[in-house]
């Protein structure tokens, strides 16, 4: 029974990253239990050459106008088109062990009631070289003692207190149903919406669980990735959306955020 | 100790039909003498309490004496101490059917605690730890000097390295590794390393070292599991990815073995005396390590190794013929086996110490 969907939202495709996408048809392809489905959600105007590389493996799915965020992709695709109990975020440029969905599926049937599964990352970056770096892992402190109160499950205090930037849910598979009650990505985050759903969750009660194998590789820094776009922002405009997270996650309504440069250079100048 | 347990010096063949009568139809005790309990759990006192155990579930009569009064130590297995009794020496009425096991390292102590008076029953070791076979001894002094004629030990190499030292007749019944220490889930086990070094600094230097050499491993849980209850130590090992082991005294190996059962990984230092189970025959029939575990000349390679076996865990490798051969090598370490060894051990007991009677009755008849 297919209990699971790999979930890959694509916003843009360019000359630049569409090779990206071999690592990740390649992971899908190549994994030992095959019992999972993968849908890849899209603006429309690449829907075409999405079609071409994944047909065979995956239904692409494109929204009805281009311009959704990646956030926004993963909500619709849980209110509206999901109907497995479990799904997993991949990001396209990302790869995964072939015994990826194996592990995930041994996990959620054994801790069937965990809201959420985090991989291990291992987090690589394209040296000068043009080579790949191991940079070291992420999300693997929650299995360190002393970091959070049940070794491999977070909680607040544990996240806080270690670092919030060394959490992160690419390759992490969400309970459908846990998601989509504590409402899903607050889509007017523009950073650090990842922790924010994950500290809502585990206010909320759902147990957030790091599965303790590398199995997934996450390319960072990659030029032209979402997270390269937000490290053009200011200092400013960053500690903004870390603070905003931190406190956004006590509610589970999104009221729009927004950054107002002005606004928030004046606040400091208040302070200073 | 009363005087009515002396031994009768004279035998006659009534006095001998009634003895074998008795070893026959059971009426013979077993005591085995089980030292005051430290506060850490001990291994081999989990084996005295099984052969006791074991005596009884062959239908022998088991008494299990200390040497004071004492409470039963929280580790020490319930379900195994059920229903023996436990009763001071001084209550001891002993006869010259009975038979009375004492561990190896107090059979100088023992003796010397009896102060020149006879025991009319069979004394049998039970042999486990080499390092206290011959400390307690005096230079010259041999077990044979107190009328011991019989040992059972847990390991062949521990027979052969006995009867190397004293001319007895040596048993073997190896230890069973219980079933609570089975892991249904082995993928489902934990980033964590159970430490289990005799010599504690020792064991601290292979972590102190990891941790500098492999920095981005530094989250990687270690324990000692000590001062745990067995069926709680098999609890942590389900858990524990791998095992560290290094203990130059062992001549049984339980640890690996638990480990093993539990399908955590182990990496151990060679011990100085050698296991029976580490040794198999190759393809020309010379003996070769066994693949069940991952051995180490020094304690100084352990930490490379780990990072290897770590880095395997993390990625999902899974090693189907390790996983074999661990499966192979504790297989023959069940509870049945080692009842059924305790029963062969104690019905050869009976038939030698028959043997043994008839033979000072036929000595008593030629000196008269």
């Amino acid at each position: 029974m297919v209990n699971l969907t790999l979930l890959i939202p694509i916003h843009e495709l360019t000359n630049q990253t569409s090779h990206l996408l071999k690592g990740v048809l390649d992971s899908i392809k190549t994994q030992t239990d095959t019992a999972f489905k993968t849908v890849v959600v899209c603006n429309p105007s690449i829907e075409e050459e999405l079609n071409s590389k994944f047909s065979e493996y995956a239904e692409v799915i494109p929204k009805e106008k281009d311009g959704y965020s990646f956030t926004e992709m993963i909500n619709h695709f849980v209110n509206e088109i999901c109907d497995t109990e479990w799904f997993t975020v991949i990001q396209m440029d990302d790869t995964f062990n072939t015994r990826f969905v194996e592990f995930i599926n041994i996990y959620v049937k054994a801790y069937s009631d965990i809201g959420a599964l985090l991989p291990l990352n291992i987090n690589m970056k394209l040296n000068e070289k043009g080579n790949n770096q191991f940079l070291g892992f992420r999300n693997e402190s929650a299995w360190a003692s002393g970091i959070m109160d049940e070794l491999g499950l977070l909680d607040r205090a544990g996240v806080e207190k270690h670092n919030f930037s060394d959490y992160t849910i690419n390759g992490a598979t969400f309970n459908t149903i846990s998601f989509a009650e504590a409402g899903g990505f607050k889509e007017s985050l523009k950073l650090f919406f990842d922790m924010e759903l994950c500290m809502r969750m585990i206010d909320l009660g759902y147990k957030l669980m790091v599965l303790p194998r590398a199995l997934y590789t996450h390319l960072n820094e990659r030029k032209g990735s979402m997270h390269d776009d937000f490290l053009k922002l200011s200092k400013e405009e960053i500690k903004f959306w870390y603070q905003t997270a931190l406190n956004a996650s006590y509610e589970i309504d999104d009221p729009n955020y927004e950054y107002n440069q002005l606004d928030n250079n004046a606040e400091e100048k208040e302070k200073n | 100790m009363e005087d009515k347990t002396k031994v009768k010096k004279i035998i006659t063949k009534n006095s001998l039909n009634d003895f074998k009568s008795q070893l026959d139809n059971n009426q013979s005790n077993h005591f085995v003498y089980i030292p005051t309990m430290n506060k850490e759990p001990n291994a081999s006192v989990n084996y005295l309490f099984d052969f006791a155990n074991a005596l009884k579930k062959h239908g022998k009569n088991v008494v299990v004496i200390h040497n004071e009064d004492y409470e039963l130590p929280f580790w020490v297995d319930r379900k195994i101490t059920e229903g023996l009794n436990r009763k001071y020496q001084l209550d001891m009425k002993i006869k010259a059917t009975d038979f009375l096991y004492i561990p190896e390292g107090l059979v100088s102590a023992f003796f010397e605690s009896l102060n020149g008076k006879r025991l009319p029953c069979e004394v049998v070791v039970i042999a486990q730890i080499k390092a206290t076979i011959l400390r307690p001894l005096k230079i010259g002094e041999a077990w044979t000097h107190y009328g011991i004629r019989n040992v059972l030990t847990t390991s062949k190499m521990m027979k052969s390295h006995i009867e190397s030292l004293f001319a007895l007749n040596v048993g073997v019944a190896s230890p069973h590794i219980p079933s609570y220490f089975d892991c249904e889930t082995p993928q489902l086990k934990k980033p964590m390393v159970v430490v289990a070094s005799r010599d504690k600094g020792a064991g601290n230097e292979i972590i102190k070292r990891f941790y500098l050499r492999y920095p981005t491993l530094r989250w990687i849980n270690f324990t000692t599991a000590q001062g745990m209850s067995r069926r709680a130590y098999a609890d942590v090992l389900k858990d524990a990815a791998v095992v560290l082991w290094n203990d130059d005294q062992s001549t049984f190996g339980t640890v690996p073995l638990e480990a093993m059962r539990s399908k955590s990984i182990v990496i151990g230092k060679y011990p100085d005396f050698g296991c029976d189970w580490m040794y198999e025959k190759d393809s020309d029939g010379k003996p070769k390590l066994v693949n069940s575990m991952l051995f180490c000349n020094t304690v100084n390679e352990m930490d490379t190794k780990l990072a290897e076996v770590l880095n395997n865990y993390l990625t999902g490798r899974y090693n189907k013929s390790l996983y074999n051969a661990m499966d192979e090598t504790v297989s023959s370490y069940t509870i049945e086996a080692f009842e059924k060894a305790v029963g062969d051990y104690v019905k050869y007991l009976i038939e030698d110490r028959k043997s043994y009677i008839e033979q000072k009755l036929e000595l008593q008849k030629n000196n008269q």
